[in-house]
């Protein structure tokens, strides 16, 4: 072999094994369980995302972008409900001399509100490509959601009541703007972690929470105080129906008593009619006579006033 | 010499490849200008061709969907009350060549997207009373509807003037300005103090009448048990008196002997003075040994 040709011979070989080594240092991608990979050749998007696996690519051709599907995102929207709430005295709160962010309720309160929203990428061809400003573009599209729903919702519902019907509400709003604007992503939920009336009107709004708890305890007790009375009376009702009853079986025993005592007396009586009223006439007289003032008299001197027993 | 030419003119035909080559991203699109003047609009992502540099140029257009955020507003509304409302615009760029040459640069469109919306905005809050912006029972239409007429009027004159389509209007705020603040805080204050007053006598009402309620429960029972119970009683005398004069009818005689007995026992009591006749019969036995 001529030496000219060998190093032509080398270079190629040269070339062509340097090559090699690009193909396989930056030709090769890995996706992890959990990730997909957005495929590009001179920028344009292949038609399906590329599954976890091992995947050849031409360098500086085609290029892969990493997507994280499993994760969720958090944005914050809005934190000034923590403002309203620091006590007077905290530095964090002279720091800031900013007024406070409020929204306006559909009955002309202002609550300073901490919202945030977390959601997962649905589409993540969608999610790469659809916006420039993906996350600013949420808290906007949340913040928006967030004030004209507070704008068709009363303080109280706002503060206690409706709070999950609201969370409902913002929740379905939000995806669908979202899902309208085609940005990608499944909202999996919209955050209010606090809710707070302006700090001048904390104390009115925990007076009206005071008197609605007052109110139910005086209610609470004046219930249990009829039930108790009703109870009283019942008690009482059951008394006089029980007295009732035993007047009745008093009643009857003795004359069901006294009747049985009658008819045995009649039954000696029929036997011995002289006997038993002459018996019966001196235990009356046994029993009478002890107890008066007796005088006797004699029957010279004045007739008898009384004849007792025939 | 003749190898430099041929190296000179190898670079010379990759610049020129190099130079006619462009790509266009995802959701972006392109605008080749043949001197300047627009000449077709790609739209497709990928790899493109055009002549090269200095008789065709490429502009990338970002297609994406764009925030824009104008400043807030102090405005007024039909019934003259203040309020300032904040609002942001998502939109994109759909017309790329009208766009190049209606607004040309991302600055000037948003300049005017921004006066666009915003002087709509003032129309559109204007024309509407306060208390119509506030929702009822969680229903948000006035609102949006207000939001939707005053995008379309936008949408129209952007799209035509600028290739841009409006995506979504919406509100960052829509609040009492600052200096209203204080006053309406005050006034909460009072409406709190008025609702706890509210409910402590509301409280107080209700347990009036469930006490008073109870009161004639009471009453009822009670009365009813009286009735009852006289009736049971009555029902026990008549019942009884029956059952004496069902015996007693059966031995008259004895009967009237029994309670002639009776009465006169009963007639007898302690401070009576009995008078008897030493020739009492009643006396014989004890006195004159029986006969």
């Amino acid at each position: 072999m001529q030496p000219a040709r060998r190093q032509l011979l080398f270079t190629l070989v040269f070339w062509l094994s340097l090559l090699a080594v690009l193909f396989l240092w930056k030709g090769v991608v890995t996706i992890q369980p959990g990730e997909n990979g957005i495929l590009t050749t001179f920028s344009r998007v292949a038609a399906g995302p590329l599954e976890p696996g091992l995947h050849f690519i031409v360098p500086f051709v085609q290029q892969v972008r990493v997507i994280k599907l499993a994760t969720i995102r958090k944005e914050v929207i809005i934190s000034e409900a923590q403002r309203v709430r620091l006590p007077a005295g905290d530095n964090r709160r002279e720091g800031t001399r900013q007024p406070v962010t409020y929204f306006l309720t559909a009955d002309e309160n202002l609550v300073a509100v901490d919202a945030s929203v977390q959601y997962r990428i649905r589409d993540p061809r969608d999610f790469t490509f659809s916006s420039r400003h993906l996350e600013e573009t949420v808290r906007d599209l949340a913040r928006h959601v967030l004030a004209t729903e507070l704008l068709a919702t009363g303080v109280d519902e706002v503060l206690s009541r409706g709070r999950a019907e609201l969370l409902h509400r913002l929740h379905r709003r939000l995806q669908q703007e979202c899902s309208r604007l085609g940005l990608g992503i499944l909202v999996t939920s919209f955050l209010l972690a606090d809710v707070a009336p302006p700090r001048a009107a904390i104390g009115a709004f925990q007076k009206v929470s005071d008197a609605r708890a007052e109110a139910g305890q005086i209610l609470s007790q004046a219930q249990a105080e009829a039930l108790e009375a009703k109870a009283r009376a019942r008690g009482q009702a059951s008394g006089q129906l029980a007295s009732a009853a035993s007047y009745r079986a008093d009643k009857l025993a003795s004359a069901r008593g006294q009747a049985q005592r009658f008819s045995k007396l009649a039954a000696e009586y029929h036997r011995a009619p002289n006997l038993t009223r002459r018996r019966l006439a001196l235990e009356a007289q046994a029993r009478t006579l002890p107890r008066v003032k007796k005088v006797y008299h004699h029957p010279r001197r004045m007739p008898p006033a009384i004849h007792l027993a025939p | 010499m003749k190898r430099y030419w041929l190296t000179a003119a190898l670079l010379l035909v990759l610049a020129g490849v190099y130079s006619a080559a462009f790509q266009v991203p995802e959701r972006h699109s392109a605008v080749v200008t043949r001197f300047g003047r627009p000449l077709r609009q790609v739209n497709e992502s990928g790899l493109h061709w055009k002549l090269p540099a200095p008789v065709e140029r490429a502009t990338i257009i970002d297609g994406r969907i764009r925030l824009l955020r104008p400043p807030g507003l102090e405005l007024l509304t039909a019934d003259k009350r203040n309020i300032v409302a904040e609002i942001f615009i998502v939109y994109r760029i759909v017309d790329a060549v009208l766009f190049l040459t209606g607004a040309g640069s991302d600055e000037v469109a948003e300049a005017h997207l921004v006066d666009l919306s915003l002087a709509q905005l003032g129309a559109a809050i204007g024309q509407q009373d306060f208390s119509s912006l506030l929702g009822q029972e969680g229903q948000v239409q006035v609102i949006e509807q207000i939001l939707d007429k005053m995008t379309v009027t936008v949408a129209e004159r952007a799209r035509a003037q600028m290739g841009i389509e409006i995506m979504r209007i919406g509100f960052r705020r829509l609040i009492f300005p600052p200096q209203n603040v204080a006053s309406v805080i005050k006034r909460m204050k009072a409406e709190r103090d008025k609702i706890a007053r509210r409910y402590r006598s509301q409280g107080k009402q209700k347990a009036m009448e469930i006490a008073a309620e109870a009161e004639k429960e009471k009453g009822q029972i009670l009365a009813a048990a009286k009735e009852a119970s006289l009736k049971i009683r009555a029902q026990a005398d008549a019942e009884s008196a029956r059952i004496y004069s069902q015996s007693y009818a059966r031995d008259p005689e004895l009967f009237r002997f029994l309670k002639t007995l009776e009465t006169s026992e009963m007639v007898l009591k302690k401070k009576a003075t009995v008078v008897i006749p030493y020739s009492s019969k009643f006396l014989d036995p004890l006195l004159r040994g029986g006969d």
